[in-house]
């Protein structure tokens, strides 16, 4: 009963509102789909080694340029009435569409709007298992000697303000979002014996959620370059800056010798500051 | 000459149906017998045996590293002093033992994808396992002490506990079982979980067993070094 009820809940407004649409005119104005390729890189805080592990110096980072690559497609819808949706999903090299940004866009001025929106993305963490290896003297540190990695998403909700710009053949947009997110919780594993003797233990960790602020400015330039009939093709290219200062606690059980009587502590970390800047381009079709 | 050709032609046909219909009979005679086969060997395999346990042997372990290894040296770590002992039938042989039943209703032999795993059913079952010191582990130590209490153990054969061990307690209820998979004996390790303090130490294994008899072994003495 309850799910033909919120079945109707959506079904309802929807036909009311479809019934309308042809005294009105067209619902899509115009759309405009995309595809483009990308570079992820990140910048984080690596703080020194305190009396407990800190899972956030282990996100992946490198000297490198771009830690990540991706291939992305997205959308851009243009409703009647001053609205409009953008959708951008990427990928990895796994091919699955992990990291979305998407935006509902309110344009109550030619010049001025705002954005509501959703925006998730994934990134490795490696190795997080060194800590035990470097600080537990006397001890092998972990016994899986597997390469440890994990993927993490981070989440979050945002809104801000857009402002487009357009001249001839050339569309600048430039969003300002802030929000907050949050950095999936996991558990994590880590089974220590010590050297030249029989004593084991097996520690535990439950990661706390962490929420966060985020600000998040995005960039967006688009040259249409040719006309075919009613579609227009272009160039894009989208550059964004993440910024983000997070802490990662969680609650540690430590096991000696046996699977009884097990020790656990909550355990707080100090906050890091993450960054990360992306750039990408590619062609979209508009019609 | 027409004539002589279909009296030829009829004659090849009568030939035929004669070899289709003995074909066909063969054919369902080996179907017959092949579907006979399956059926006579859809039981219940059964690879049961009694046996008694009337072996302990105690092994030396060198746990300095993260597994334990079996070693002959008599040279251990004061901290990683541990043992690995069997429980066994020495008498047994597989070959030479009677199912304890057979169900099958034919002279065929029971076919299988794969051998079943024997099942070894003890006739005495363990009740009780103890382990005293034969020398001084420290001051409050003396030999002679009941030290069971001083030790975790490892029941690999059991995938018993998983990294960690188990406490000596529960022991018994993991290793005292209805029926042994595979063979007739039980393995575990013992890891004395105190620093010992004496330079040598040597201790007396015993397993007590539901027919009153009791399986003991002594480890050899051991000379314990210290970690620099």
């Amino acid at each position: 009963m309850r799910r033909y009820a919120t079945i109707m809940l959506f079904l309802l407004p929807a036909l009311a509102a479809s019934s309308l649409l042809p005294a009105q005119g067209r619902l899509i104005e115009k759309k405009q789909a995309s595809i483009w390729f990308g570079v992820r890189d990140i910048t984080r805080d690596s703080l020194a080694n305190g009396a407990n592990l800190d899972f956030l110096n282990y996100l992946h980072s490198s000297d490198e340029m771009a830690e990540y690559q991706y291939l992305g497609l997205s959308a851009h819808l243009w409703f009647r009435g001053n609205w409009e949706a953008d959708l951008k999903v990427a990928m990895y090299d796994d091919f699955a569409p992990t990291s979305l940004n998407i935006k509902a866009i309110w344009m109550p001025y030619k010049y001025l709007g705002f954005t509501a929106g959703f925006y998730s993305y994934p990134q490795l963490m490696n190795e997080f298992n060194m800590f035990h290896r470097i600080s537990d003297e006397g001890w092998y540190g972990d016994t899986d000697s597997n390469f440890r990695q994990r993927r993490i998403h981070e989440t979050g909700i945002m809104a801000g303000v857009v402002v487009p710009v357009s001249y001839r053949f050339i569309h600048l947009t430039l969003y300002m979002n802030g929000g907050i997110s949050n950095l999936s919780r996991f558990s994590e594993k880590v089974t220590q014996k010590m050297i030249n003797g029989n004593m084991k233990r097996e520690i535990r960790y439950a990661t706390k959620n962490s929420p966060a602020l985020f600000f998040f400015p995005e960039a967006e330039l688009g040259i249409d370059c040719c006309r075919i009939g009613g579609i227009t093709l272009g160039f894009r290219g989208h550059a964004s800056w993440y910024s983000v200062d997070r802490s990662v606690d969680y609650s540690r059980t430590t096991f000696e010798w046996t699977y009884d009587n097990p020790e656990q502590e909550e355990v707080a970390n100090p906050a890091h500051r993450f960054s990360k800047f992306e750039f990408d381009a590619g062609l979209y079709l508009t019609w | 000459m027409r004539s002589d050709m279909r009296l030829r032609a009829d004659s090849s046909a009568n030939d035929i149906t004669i070899c289709s219909g003995r074909i066909r009979r063969v054919t369902l005679l080996i179907l017959s017998v092949f579907i006979l086969k399956v059926v006579t060997s859809c039981i219940d395999p059964v690879w049961d045996f009694d046996f008694s346990f009337n072996k302990i042997t105690v092994r030396n372990l060198d746990n300095s590293g993260i597994y334990p290894t079996e070693t002959d040296s008599d040279i251990m770590y004061a901290q990683a002093v541990a043992f690995t002992v069997t429980i066994a039938d020495d008498i047994i042989l597989a070959s030479g033992v009677d199912r304890r039943s057979n169900d099958s209703f034919t002279g065929f032999t029971p076919a299988s994808a794969e051998s079943p795993e024997p099942r070894y059913y003890p006739l005495n079952r363990i009740t009780g396992i103890s382990i005293v010191t034969l020398e001084a582990m420290s001051a409050g130590i003396p030999a002679g002490t009941d030290v069971t209490g001083l030790f975790a153990a490892c029941v690999s054969q059991f995938n018993t506990p998983g990294f960690l061990y188990i406490d000596s307690g529960e022991l018994l209820s993991v290793i005292d079982r209805d029926y042994y998979p595979g063979e007739p004996s039980v393995t575990f390790q013992l890891f004395c979980m105190e620093e010992i303090a004496g330079n040598n130490v040597q201790f007396e294994i015993n397993i007590t067993l539901s027919d009153e008899s009791t399986l003991s072994a002594s480890t050899n003495l051991i000379t314990l070094i210290r970690n620099e």
